[in-house]
């Protein structure tokens, strides 16, 4: 079913989180979200399953609008794997996929036999027909990532929604779960942070970059080495992939730590008011200086302590907006250090 | 081929569930008997029976003791105690999937502390005194837990709010709040009887009990039971993430209000009858969902059921352990409840 965003915004506490944004997944096409950490993906995703409302704008499901639809109306059109991975409350892996069924269910009604099918399907689908009685919470992230993916099966639904499905899982349960989803063949909505697993499993790429599209179609159209370099702020070539044709991203890990006045980082696009207001705001020797006044300074670690006049630093602010205004940059530390975490502890 | 093997898992589990509810029917039943029969007067079963026969019927009760013991004091309490510890069960599990925490129990809201305060504002300043452990108590306890419970909501709601950690703190916040008045309150008491009054009242006492007040709790416990399993599914729903369940089409905001307003109503009315029973919330889902697991359509009426079998069993203990003398049931459950949790939950957790 044809699912369309159209110039859709969502104000959250004030703040603009994405705005004018146009996303477009064909009847049967897989659409990927790609984007650096905080550029809006789960936002996006979140107006479609109805977890957020949009401030603007219209989110139609087959040319209907979800929000003109009931809440369980929506709910057997659109099934959503979110982000959360549940919690230990004794629910067993069938209990976990009985949920799909909620949209279909009265008060005090039983499961009857249609439902068990549905489970029993959508377990068969993920191949883990023989975890049923298993305890969801023993499960591996794999394995849980599969049954939340059967739950949303069970629904029944007409377009599948899914934030960051891949995330945490080694990469032969990525690929399982990706594979999965193409045999599928539903009208698919997905956000990967994974831009070759992108490449070679969307019909049709999204890129969002603070807040906005700056680019969609194909992804052999979409993935340059440009786009790359202003989106991601990384180094990249783009190649053919020896075994499948897919374009594949190899990136240039040595170009390191971000310098300052490096020619193809230019500054984000501001999507929100209030954001620049906090960064205008904040003044320049506020802030830990240490990128600005170089590592020597930095790391006597005193200097940030102290204004600027006192430190003989004089820093223009537009230097500091420009430092704070890298949520991209900033925000991909965090992302690192955790898969680094993931490998210390693997 | 498969079918078989898929329609197995189904079939096995669905009379478990059947013969757990049965075995609980069973044992509350013994228990009530139990409870009646024992105590500082021994009556025989079958003196009950006739007892409870007359009194059901409406004939005068037969002269002595026996019969007003067993009338006007044991089944009333008894069945207090039954109501109660069903709607400490069911709102306990049901708090724990509102605020996704399964350290939650009904009093984490601030509820009992504002039933408390009330309570025992009535007796240390007067309005329940004169021995009057009926009406009044209750009513000055129900008005303290409306009142908290209105302001937990101002406080949780901010914010597009009612999410899980503003409900917790809101309530941890307002309930810590009206404690230190409910401390101040007894430090003022004016003599021995009133301070024992008051901590008893503050452990928890089925001791209250009269025909008259067993209506609103019974009331109020079938209609929460009611009214939580008809959004079980939801609930379910809830345990995974609130955009899972939005996911679902369940309108999370709207669900967790409902929720608070039913858990904090039932709360308020079981506090007002017995004082704020601790460890019953918390110990009786643990120890159903181990039975039954997680689904909310099997274990909220079986956490009502095992609830009302514990509280009625402990309050006999709490009546009969220790000669001449009578034990708060909140001392008790905290006594005999929380090495019981923790040796269920140590086995569990080795065995996970």
């Amino acid at each position: 079913m044809r699912t369309c965003i159209e110039d859709l915004a969502v104000v959250l506490s004030g703040r603009t989180i994405v705005s004018g944004v146009r996303v477009v997944a064909e009847p049967g096409e897989i659409a990927g979200l790609i984007g650096p950490n905080g550029s809006g993906k789960s936002t996006v995703l979140r107006t479609v399953y109805r977890h957020l409302r949009p401030h603007a704008g219209l989110v139609t499901v087959g040319g209907t609008d979800v929000r003109a639809l009931g809440a369980a109306q929506a709910a057997r059109r659109v099934a959503a794997l979110p982000q959360e991975r549940g919690s230990d409350f004794e629910l067993s892996v069938r209990e976990v996929v009985a949920m799909g069924r909620t949209p279909y269910k009265r008060a005090f009604a039983a499961d009857d036999r249609a439902d068990r099918e549905a489970v029993s399907a959508a377990l068969a689908r993920v191949g883990m027909t023989d975890a049923g009685d298993r305890r969801f919470s023993v499960l591996s992230g794999g394995e849980r990532q599969r049954v939340l993916l059967a739950r949303a099966l069970a629904q029944d639904p007409e377009v599948l929604v899914l934030d960051e499905p891949t995330n945490h899982l080694d990469v032969r349960h990525q690929v399982e779960l990706l594979g999965i989803l193409r045999e599928l063949g539903r009208t698919t909505l997905l956000s990967l942070h994974d831009l070759n697993a992108a490449a070679s499993v969307c019909d049709r790429l999204h890129v969002l970059h603070g807040g906005a599209v700056v680019a969609s179609g194909a992804p052999r159209d979409v993935l340059t080495p440009e786009l790359l370099a202003e989106v991601f702020g990384v180094r990249a070539v783009v190649v053919e992939h020896p075994l499948t044709g897919d374009p594949l991203i190899a990136f240039d890990h040595r170009s390191g730590a971000p310098r300052q006045g490096r020619g193809e980082l230019r500054e984000q696009p501001r999507m929100s008011r209030t954001r620049n207001a906090t960064a205008g705001a904040v003044s320049p020797w506020s802030d830990p200086v240490q990128p600005v006044c170089g590592s020597g300074a930095g790391r006597l670690g005193l200097i940030a302590q102290f204004p600027a006049p006192l430190t003989g630093l004089s820093l223009q602010p537009w230097k500091a907006t420009k430092w704070l205004g890298r949520p991209s940059r900033n925000a991909s530390l965090p992302s690192r250090s955790a898969s680094a975490r993931r490998i210390s502890r693997a | 081929m498969a079918a078989p093997a898929r329609e197995l898992p189904e079939r096995r589990r669905a009379p478990r569930t059947g013969v757990v509810a049965a075995a609980l029917a069973a044992a509350l039943l013994c228990a009530l008997v139990a409870s009646v029969c024992l105590g500082s007067t021994q009556v025989p079963p079958g003196r009950v029976w006739s007892a409870v026969v007359r009194g059901v019927s409406g004939q005068a009760p037969v002269p002595g003791t026996q019969d007003l013991i067993v009338w006007r004091l044991r089944v009333p309490r008894a069945l207090l105690a039954a109501v109660v510890g069903a709607g400490l069960g069911l709102v306990g599990t049901a708090v724990q999937a509102l605020v996704r925490n399964p350290l939650a129990d009904p009093y984490l809201l601030g509820i009992s502390s504002g039933a408390s305060l009330g309570a025992v504002s009535a007796i240390v300043l007067g309005a329940g005194a004169g021995g009057v452990l009926g009406l009044g108590l209750s009513s000055a306890a129900f008005a303290g837990a409306l009142a908290s419970f209105t302001l937990v909501w101002a406080v949780a709601r901010r914010g597009g709010g009612f999410s899980p950690l503003r409900l917790v703190l809101a309530g941890v916040g307002i309930g810590q709040f009206l404690s230190g008045f409910t401390h101040y309150l007894v430090l003022q008491a004016g003599d021995d009887q009133q301070t024992h009054g008051v901590l008893f009242w503050l452990m928890g006492s089925l001791g209250g009990a009269q025909w008259s007040t067993l209506a609103a709790p019974s009331l109020a416990v079938l209609l929460g039971l009611a009214l939580l399993t008809a959004r079980a599914r939801a609930l379910n729903a809830l345990l995974m993430g609130d955009e899972t369940a939005a996911g679902l089409g369940v309108d999370v905001a709207r669900l967790r209000r409902e929720l608070f307003v039913v858990t904090s109503v039932l709360t308020g009315v079981l506090v007002s009858a017995s004082g704020a029973i601790g460890f019953v919330g918390l110990m009786v889902p643990h120890v159903c969902r181990m039975v039954v697991g997680g689904d909310h359509r099997r274990l909220l009426p079986v956490s009502a059921l095992f609830g009302a079998v514990l509280l009625v069993v402990v309050d006999l203990l709490a009546r009969t352990a220790l000669p001449e003398q009578e034990l708060p049931v909140g001392v008790v459950t905290a006594l005999i409840g929380a090495p019981t949790l923790l040796f269920l939950l140590d086995r569990r957790l080795e065995r996970a």
